[in-house]
């Protein structure tokens, strides 16, 4: 029974600080990695404040206005709408035909 | 006996001053010394939240936060100083010698060298490849819209303390909502303050700040700046504003007032610009004030658009002389010819026929003499006098909208209830505030009170728009609209009198009369190409209308 003990004991000690070695070195890559993805997030949320800054710079009045007029685009001089009366046909049904033309 | 009740006394007050001791250490001091213990044990880090953004009706930034950083050197683990000096003091616009001689002074754990600096200026201190400098994220404001409706948006300043606090219309009256909470990294500390790193540092996120969603419209905002600018050159004007409001649920779809001040650069202009005039500064209403005085009788059914006055000459009232504004007298005329022709004689008979203290009880109904409780954070109001104090000729002024006090806003929430069948309604910026999780808080659109009845509300509507149609500014009003509105033009009191030349032209109106889609107010101060506001406010209230009328799509009736 001693001789048991004597070389169980010692043997099971073995075990669990290989064990223990093994959990710490897996806990220590978890660590790193939840470092890593850290990082990625501060990086993309940079990056994710950066581009929604410059969304809304080029999507701005201003920026929009100016591209227009850059582009040959004029104001009216005067707002002119054109309103139609209920009763006027826009499209009929001609005479044959099933569809609007 | 004595000496049983002296001892007994003695245990008492020496109980009693322990007692006192233990509360002032307790609960007077108590958190003094906690917040004091806590400094002694721990070391913090502030985590800082970020200030919410502001979006307009359609979900376009107004204001956002832009990547920036707090600069900072380490001068302890600086290399070599000088070519630290010579890299950064050009690039951070800093006096090399006084950045050299604060780094080396020898306590300096840290030396600030730039606060919000922009992402340019820090990818090139990045790229120096410099040891002993060091970045913190610190956000700052950005306004993709430039300064457009910058008096209703305020700015963001610095407190005592360097931190970010609003100032100012929307970023002042919701500074707690926009400026979250924020949190902090606790870590132990031994006794020479070095951290101890057995435990996990205890770390408390940020409570970011909240959106704020708006009524305003940014392309109704851009059409009113840019003809108010417009105008504003046009006319010769000194300065001029313009509210448009949507009279159903009180949501302010445009603001604007100038001369204004980018609030990116708020430091660089005038602190008297800070202050939104159309909340915070007040004028008398002259004729657009007609337009209410009439309501009231209508309401009060003393009169009818057909009941007929003399207006056969000038009225005098004590001492006083009250004349129509171009000393023509038309004599028999109707009460819509009253408002038609703009008639301050025909005007002091509708004040008269109402009687002094119905007068007073509708002016209040109104909304004057009180805030209107719009939540931008300088508003204030002009106050109405007692009753007591209105003599007749006060009533007789008054009733043309001479001798009162309002804000532009006030007056446009008066005129805003005639066009609402009679309903006053509480005037809002914010549609909506979402908090970082995404829950919607919606301000539902507020009735203050029934001013007048609906029928009174559809009758005073139908006298404005022939206002509209048969007054001194129809030739500027686009045809085929029905458009309710009154002109007002009104000398402006300077030490006592009322200056001869100067004046404030005024035009206040609703469109599309039958369902009103806004309710506008225009004016413009001192004017010199013409003191009259059916010659200047008018037209250039028109001018707006018609883009609107464009904008969403509202065909003539």
């Amino acid at each position: 029974m001693k001789k048991f003990l004597y070389v169980i004991v010692p043997c099971m000690a073995f075990v669990l600080m290989v064990g223990q070695i093994i959990v710490t070195n897996e806990l220590a890559g978890v660590g790193n990695d939840i470092g890593s993805l850290d990082s990625d997030i501060a990086a993309l949320t940079d990056e994710h404040d950066l581009l929604s800054q410059q969304v809304a710079s080029a999507s701005s009045l201003t920026s929009i206005s100016q591209k227009a007029v850059l582009a040959g685009f004029v104001a009216p001089k005067k707002a002119n709408v054109i309103a139609l009366d209920d009763s006027v046909d826009v499209a009929v049904i001609l005479p044959g035909r099933s569809s609007v033309q | 006996m004595f000496r049983l009740w002296s001892a007994f006394a003695a245990i008492v007050l020496t109980y009693s001053l322990v007692i006192a001791r233990l509360f002032y250490w307790q609960v007077i001091a108590g958190s003094d010394l906690r917040a004091e213990a806590s400094s002694q044990y721990y070391l913090q880090l502030p985590l800082p939240s970020q200030r919410g953004t502001i979006v307009a009706s359609d979900g376009k930034p107004l204001v956002m936060n832009e990547p920036a950083f707090l600069v900072y050197a380490e001068p302890q683990t600086i290399t070599d100083r000088n070519a630290f000096v010579a890299a950064v003091a050009p690039l951070m616009e800093l006096d090399p010698d006084e950045l050299g001689k604060q780094l080396s002074e020898r306590n300096r754990a840290w030396v600030p060298l730039g606060h919000k600096v922009d992402n340019t200026k820090t990818n090139a201190l990045k790229a120096l490849g410099l040891k002993g400098i060091g970045f913190e994220k610190e956000p700052k404001r950005y306004y993709p819209e430039a300064s457009a409706a910058a008096h209703l948006l305020g700015f963001v300043g610095s407190d005592e303390f360097g931190r970010d606090i609003g100032y100012f219309g929307l970023e002042g009256y919701y500074d707690r909502e926009l400026g979250g909470k924020d949190g902090r990294l606790q870590l132990e500390k031994d006794v020479r303050g070095a951290p101890i790193l057995i435990n996990q540092p205890l770390r408390i996120e940020p409570e970011n700040g909240r959106t704020l969603e708006l009524w305003l419209d940014r392309t109704v905002q851009r059409i009113v700046e840019q003809r108010l600018s417009e105008g504003i050159t046009k006319y010769g004007a000194k300065e001029g504003s313009v509210i448009v409001m949507d009279p159903k649920t009180g949501g302010i779809l445009a603001m604007a007032s100038f001369p204004s001040y980018d609030p990116a650069k708020f430091t660089q202009f005038d602190r008297d610009l800070y202050k939104n005039p159309t909340v915070a500064a007040s004028f008398e209403p002259g004729s657009t004030f007609k337009a209410l005085v009439m309501a009231a009788s209508l309401n009060e059914k003393k009169l009818t658009p057909t009941t007929t006055m003399d207006e056969n000459g000038p009225v005098t009232i004590g001492e006083y002389t009250i004349r129509t504004w171009n000393s023509q007298y038309h004599g028999q005329i109707t009460m819509s010819q009253v408002l038609q022709y703009s008639s301050n004689t025909g005007m002091v008979y509708v004040g008269r026929q109402l009687g002094k203290d119905a007068f007073l009880t509708y002016i209040k109904a109104f909304g004057f003499g009180t805030p209107t409780n719009i939540d931008l954070q300088e508003e204030f109001s002009p106050e109405i006098r007692e009753s007591s104090e209105w003599s007749e000729i006060d009533l007789a002024t008054t009733s043309f909208g001479q001798g009162i006090a309002v804000t532009p806003l006030q007056m446009v929430r008066a005129v805003g209830a005639l066009a609402n069948g009679g309903a006053l309604m509480e005037p809002h910026v914010v549609r909506a505030i979402i908090d970082a999780k995404g829950n919607r808080a919606e301000m539902k659109p507020k009735k203050v009170r029934d001013v007048i009845s609906k029928a009174a509300a559809n009758v005073i509507a139908e006298m404005l728009i022939n206002a509209v149609d048969n007054g001194e500014a129809k030739w500027a009003k686009p045809p085929g609209y029905r458009i309710a509105g009154k002109t007002g033009t009104a000398q402006i009191p300077v030490s006592g009198h009322y200056d001869e030349e100067k004046t404030i032209a005024s035009f206040v109106g609703f469109a599309p009369a039958d369902d009103p889609k806004f309710v506008m107010l225009v004016t413009l101060r001192e004017p010199t190409s013409s003191p009259w506001g059916s010659e200047t406010a008018a037209p250039l209230f028109f001018t707006i209308a018609r883009d609107l009328f464009s904008y969403w799509s509202i065909p003539p009736q």
